[in-house]
Parts: C-alpha cells; structure tokens; sequence
C-alpha cells in the first residue's frame, strides 16, 4: 500500500506551447543539411542524363539518385524492388544497432549492382527521367503529409488547451521531514517479490542465471535488466526501508559492478566502431550512448542518495576490457559527461544508438545529474533542466502534446508511430524528477484519450505495441505495458490507476513461487523488476528521492547495518535521527539470529525493544550487536537510553 | 526500457515467427535465481551449486545446420542462376534436386528426433560444410552451373563463404566451456 503524503502541493496551470513550428530550428538544420547532400546526389544523376554520359555511368548515377535508380532505368523493376527492399533493410538495421556505414554502402552496392550484373545497361531516358522525379516528389508529399497533419495537431493542440486552461496540475515541491517521506511496511506479497529481486541481484558477479540472454544491443540487454533490477530495489529502501543497508545495499552494488564488466557494456565498442566510425571503447564519450550514461548514472545515484558516497570517489566506476584498458569513472563524472553532452548537441538531447536521441533516454541524463547535484551541488541542473526543457518542448513535441520519441541526429528525420502512447507513458515516470509540470500534463494526455479505467481495472488499447514484452520481444502480453502505467499512475499521484492496473494484473496474471520468492511467470525479467518499481513507489516517490534525496534523520541517524538472509526479512526500517524503528519477519523459519546496529553514537548506551537485549552500548565505531529470537513478525525499537 | 519499442516489436515478430517454426528452439524463459544466503555479518554462507548444464545437443546442432545450409544453398543457386552473372549447364538437375530434399529432409527428421539445444556453433560448422560441399559438387563434379564473369573471384567467394562460416562456428565451438564454470565460495 502506498501512503499519499499531504504536503502543500503548488498548482500550476501546463499548456501545450503553440508556437511549435513546422520544422523546429534543431531538426529543420539537419533536414536542411540532409537535404543538401542528397541534393548532390541527386545532382550526379541529372548531370549524367542531360550532358548524356555514357550508358554504364549513366545507369550508376541513376542509382546514386535513387537506391535501385539504375536497375528500374535499364528495365529491370524487380531486381530495382530487390534493391529498394535492401536498402530498406539497411536502414532497419542501422536504426537497430547503429552501423551508420551500412545504409551508404547498401546504396553504393545497389548503384553498382547493374553495372555487375549486365553486360550492356541501356537506361531509357524516361525512365531515367522519372527516377529522377521520385526523390523530388516522395520529399515534396511527406512535405504536404506533415504540414496537413501539423496543421491538425496544432487545431487539436488548441482545442486542448482550452481544457488544459481548466485543469489545476498538483506538482509537488521539495518535501519536508516527516510528513513528506511516509515510510510504510512490506507485506507479505512485497516481501515475496522483493525476495525474487534479492536473490538475483546476491548472485556471484560472474553469476547470471535468472537474467535473459538475447542481446546486447536492444531492449533485452542485460543492462537494462541491471537498471531495472537496482531501481527497484532502491525504491524499496526508499519507501519501506532506509534505514536497513546490508543485504539490501549490497545486493544493489552487486547490479552496479555487473554494469561495470565488458559483458555488459562491450556492445559499445562494436556500435562506436559501426556506427560512428571510431575505435574508441570508451563507455561512457562525451555526446554520446546516454542509454548507458543516464540508466547507469540514476542507478548509482539512487544508491548514493540512500547508503554511502563511495562511488562519487575518483576510479569508483572503473569499466575494464582487459587487464591494460581500464576506463576509471565515479558519479560526478557521469553527470558532467551529460551535462557537457547537452551542451554540446544542437537538439540539446542526444544519441543513444550513434544517431539516434530517444527522448526518453535522455530523462534518465537529467536523472543523472539531478542525483549526482545532491552530492554536490554545482548549480549545473538548472542549466541542464533548462536546456532539456526548451528541447522538450519544441523538437521533440507534437502541437497536440505527444512526445516525439525518435530523432536522427544526422538527418533530423522522425517517425510518426514513435509518439505513440506507450513512449508517453514511459516517459511521463521518467520525467517526473526533473520536470513534474510536464510529466503531469502527460499523464494527463494518456487519461484523456488513450488509457480507461473501468470497474476499478485497466484497459490498454489492443495495438501491438502495448502488447509487447520488451525484455523478451514476446508478444501477446500488455503485462509491461501495465507496470509501466502502474510506475507512472503511482508516481504522479493517481493512486487509483495504479490500484487498478495492480488488480488488473493480479487477476489475470498467473505467479511462480520459488523458496519464498515470487514472480510473475508470463513475464521477463524486466517487465517484474519494473512491477517491482510500481510496486514499490508512491506518490512523486522517484522525483523526491532524485531531485530532493532522503532527509538528514535518515542519512545520519541509526540503521540495521546487517542482518542474515533470507532468514531475517526487514519489512520496515527508519530512524528520525535518534531512534530505529524496525519490523522483521523470518523468512525461513523460527530462528536465533543476530542483528548489527550501524550508526550509533559511539560509547552510548540504547534501549532496546523487542530482542534479548534490553541495553546495548555502541563501540567506538558506532556499532552494537543484538540477539533476536524470530519466529513471527517482530517489532523492534532501539532508542538513547534514559 | 521500452524506449525503442517499435524496434522491439519488429524483433518480437521475427522471434515468433522463427519460434513457430522451430518451436523446440524456444530458450526456456529465465525465471529465478538460485536462493541467496548471507550470514549475520553479511557474509556469503552457502552458495547453491549451480544446476547441470543442458545436454549440448551437438548432433542435433549438426543436423540443423545440415538441413539451414541445404535450404541456404538451393535458395541462393536457384536465385542467382536467374541473372546473368551465372551461366548454367544441362546435366542430372533432377537427381540433384531429388539429393538435396531427401538430404534437408533425413536431417531435419533427425532434428525432430531429438529434444536437445542446438549449439550456435555446431550449426554454423555444419551449414558452412554444407554449403561448401554441395557447391564443390554442384560446379565441379557434376559441372551444373558456372560463373560467366570474375570467375575465379566469384568462385573463391561463393565457396569461401561456406568456409568462413566453418571457421567462425569453430572458433565459437573452441571457447565454449565444456563444464559449468565453477563459482567462487
């Protein structure tokens, strides 16, 4: 369950902006650029057909105009339909994993084709002609397609607006201790579903087994399952537990030094090499693979803001290759990384893929930085917010308010299915830290017209995409489609979407259970570390714990420093600075166990409830032990004697 | 995260088609780790043995790459002798194509017959022998088709590429560890 803390929210009003231009200034540059260079191809085929160039040369610049040009000229359409269809293909694959080299070679070669396969290529001048004409005229009628369609969206922007003028939006500002920072106990079931996290995050850090093994490139990468494994642990600190580190704090900086082994992050080399010609293997370059940078930098981040600041130390984060190349980082690093990486794009935004700017990839950069300035503050994420925020608002958004989720950084191209709903809901989560007004005015969007709530259940429309597990590519399930609405639902404050796509899921779902361990058995990995994230979370949970980071109370005060596992399970755990409050269940039976006290004032003498001991004394370093006997919940409660 | 969705939805496509084709090819869907245990210091007490490996399944590996590189091989033959970079010859085409179905055939009743994983390597050992193989054949023992320009370019990469595939297969085969690697305590 998750408590909705009653700070004073600040209610603002979010419009949709309505002076999105056709083309907005990043992206009509590099169309314009795009444009340009195909120009001078384009060129090469008019030259050629009116200073009437020999036939062979002819019929290749024919196919440097048009991928396939000099296969339809000489009178061979299917092998000119083969040549499209390869170029095609190219451009998926480039789009897929980055090899930007792929799609001017596959049209090179599809130029080259005829003049390899016939003996003599005899291009007609009409045909020629009109091979020349399809370029000019495809460009000319995806021209008239966006504005037509620009022009609806910015009708349909307006008439929202007009709405949205209505709608008071509550974003939360910084929160204050307690009322702000609820802190609610496991239930049996979290317990269960964090168990299953546990045990594969406590795993030997050569150890693998549970994860999915599919790729390294797309979404079933094990990076992301890392990510997602650590974010959902860190939540769980966050709202159930600061106050306990052990096991808990350990199993999240096992996923950190599994992002830092070659296994997991050696699919970069490859995609620099193949797609932006370079041979460094530096993980983390300037501009460059934030879909590492800003999923790694939150992941530490959160880790930082709940436990210790040991990875904000120089070499802290060291990626290895192999005994002589090391490539040493820490959490500061990271966020400077982003913030130069903005800086320096002209979108503001930029690639994952070499390229290709997800937007939402770039919410985790923010992320990054806004977790990294808690430690120390530079005044830097008001710049990067700012600048983010210009970019959200104008490249990357639709006059009606749909996010756009692609941009080639080369072409400034974009594709229309990429503001589809299911981008929107993902990023209105991950978005909430840096930007709430936005985030909120999202969510809104989604309710508005895509997401129904019915009887207390949800319902996702049946398009493809939001039946499509991602962390398997298995198809047939909206199983992730409902984590992800039940994350953002939650994080936004509407609690009863997120109780609904919960109810959704737990009626429909079938569940596995393993040595006290729980998981959703038609669902990868992936898509059960993020049911873990909306489990977990609660109202502007993520926003507080990233862009605002956990009292004082809590980080100074008195933890659970350790504790055996899985034979002590912690269901809640907090300190107010002095005090620890903790309740253990046993998740292997009765059982005599020992628990460490961390953070204690050294020489003093505590009282404490619910264990053996009815006094205890910290040692020097702050530390005392105590005997539990646990057979059933127990609440314990260490406090300063006297 | 689903931030290429899109992407992975065309991936889920190619994976359920490929999967209903050779529905025994499914990985099993990884579920649980092995149960983790840390002691009252957060020591680790007992790690899990980890479970057996699977049976290899290099035969029926082999088999599949048989049957892949047979089918490989007619497809690419019958598309390149359409265009004049190939000039083909009379001869016991029939007997040939008869050859190559009761080859792809035997091989994938052989797959069927066994419920084993099938190793990448195995597989790409074994269709690049067969492509190979059957090219060797194909042109110069039963002299069927020939290349009618770069011939001898043309020849070096058309069988090469069968051995290249050999070669890739094998070097995979060599690094894959034959027992589970041990944990550290």
């Amino acid at each position: 369950m998750t408590t909705v803390a009653a700070r004073p929210d600040q209610t603002v009003t979010v419009l949709l902006p309505t002076d999105i231009p056709l083309f907005p200034p990043a992206t009509r540059r590099a169309l314009l650029r795009t444009l340009l260079g195909y120009g001078a191809l384009w060129l090469c085929g008019v030259a050629a057909l009116a200073l009437g160039a020999s036939d062979r040369v002819t019929t290749f610049a024919l196919g440097i105009a048009l991928p396939g040009g000099g296969l339809f000229a000489t009178g061979h359409p299917a092998w000119g339909a083969v040549a499209v269809l390869g170029m095609l293909l190219a451009v998926f694959v480039w789009w897929a994993a980055g090899p930007t080299v792929l799609p001017p070679l596959a049209w090179a070669l599809t130029a080259s084709l005829p003049l390899a396969l016939l003996d003599g290529p005899d291009p007609s001048t009409v045909a020629g002609i009109a091979v020349l004409a399809t370029v000019p005229a495809l460009v000319a009628l995806a021209v008239s397609v966006h504005a037509i369609r620009h022009a609806s969206q910015r009708r349909r922007g307006a008439a929202l607006n007009q709405r949205l003028a209505q709608v008071p939006f509550a974003v939360t500002g910084a929160p204050s201790y307690p009322d702000d920072f609820p802190v609610v106990e496991h239930s049996d079931q979290d317990l269960r579903r964090l168990r299953t996290a546990l045990d594969l995050a406590l795993q030997p850090l050569d150890a693998y087994e549970g994860f999915t093994h599919i790729d390294q490139f797309r979404e079933g990468a094990l990076r992301y399952q890392l990510n997602a494994l650590s974010y959902g642990l860190s939540m769980s600190q966050f709202t159930r537990t600061p106050a306990f580190r052990g096991y808990l704090a350990e199993a999240q900086r096992n996923t950190i030094d599994k992002m830092l082994q070659r296994r997991v992050w050696g699919y970069w080399p490859l995609e620099n090499a193949w797609g932006n010609l370079r041979r460094d293997k530096e993980p983390i370059p300037v501009g460059q693979n934030v879909m590492l940078t800003g999923f790694f930098g939150l992941q530490v981040g959160m880790y930082t803001a709940l436990n210790d600041d040991r990875y904000t130390r120089p070499g802290s984060l060291t990626f290895r290759w192999d005994e002589s190349t090391v490539f040493p980082h820490d959490l500061p690093g990271l966020a400077a990384n982003v913030r130069a990486s903005v800086s320096g794009s002209p979108f503001s935004l930029y690639p994952c893929e070499p390229n290709w700017i997800y937007t939402i990839c770039n919410t985790f950069g923010l992320n990054t930085v806004l977790a990294a300035e808690q430690q120390t503050p530079t005044g830097a994420a008001e710049v990067v917010r700012s600048q983010l925020r210009t970019a959200y608002e104008s490249e990357f958004l639709r006059p009606d308010g749909r996010i756009v989720g692609v941009r080639s950084a080369h072409l400034g191209l974009s594709w229309n299915f990429w503001a589809s709903p299911s981008v929107q809901l993902a990023t209105t989560y991950w978005l909430n830290p840096g930007m709430p007004d936005l985030a909120q005015r999202t969510w809104w969007l989604i309710r508005d017209g895509w997401l129904r709530v019915e009887d207390g259940r949800v319902s996702t429309p049946r398009s493809v995409v939001s039946r499509l597990d991602p962390g398997n590519y298995k198809l047939g399930t909206d199983t992730f489609t409902l984590a992800v609405t039940t994350m953002a639902a939650r994080e936004i404050g509407d609690e009863e979407t997120a109780l609904a796509a919960e109810a959704t899921l737990t009626e429909r779902e079938q569940v596995e259970e393993r040595y006290g361990a729980e998981r959703v058995s038609n669902a990868s990995g992936l898509a059960n570390s993020y049911l873990n994230l909306g489990r977990f979370g609660r109202r502007s949970g993520l926003r507080d714990l990233v862009a605002f980071g956990p009292p004082e109370q809590w980080r100074d005060g008195p933890v659970l420093e350790d504790a055996a596992y899985p034979d002590v399970l912690v269901a809640r755990a907090v300190s107010d600075g002095a005090a620890l409050d903790l309740v253990l269940v046993p998740g292997n039976g009765p059982v005599r166990t020992t628990l460490t006290l961390g953070q204690l004032r050294p020489g003093a003498s505590y009282d404490v409830r619910g264990t053996q001991h009815g006094t205890v004394v910290a040692d020097y370093a702050g530390r005392a032990q105590v005997e539990i006997d646990l057979g059933a919940r127990t609440q314990v409660r260490v406090m300063p004697a006297g | 995260m689903a931030c290429c969705a899109v992407l992975a939805l065309v991936l889920g496509v190619l994976r359920a088609i490929w999967f209903h084709l050779f529905p025994g090819r499914r990985p099993a869907e990884p579920g649980f780790a092995p149960p983790a245990r840390r002691s009252t210091d957060g020591a680790v007490i007992a790690v899990p043995e980890r479970a057996p490996a699977p049976p290899r399944g290099t035969t029926s590996g082999l088999l599949l790459g048989v049957v892949i590189g047979t089918v490989a091989y007619a497809l690419v033959v019958a598309a390149i002798g359409t265009t004049p970079l190939v000039r083909t010859f009379d001869g016991p085409w029939l007997w040939r194509d008869a050859a190559l179905v009761a080859l792809a055939s035997a091989a994938l009743l052989g797959v069927f017959a066994r419920n084993t994983p099938t190793p990448r390597p195995a597989l790409l050992v074994a269709a690049g022998i067969t492509w190979t193989e059957l090219g060797l054949v194909d042109m110069h023992l039963l002299g069927l088709f020939d290349f009618r320009v770069a011939a001898l370019p043309l020849d070096l990469l058309f069988h090469g590429s069968g051995l290249l595939v050999v070669a890739l297969g094998a070097r995979s085969l060599a690094r894959t560890p034959d027992r589970p690697i041990p944990r550290p305590a």
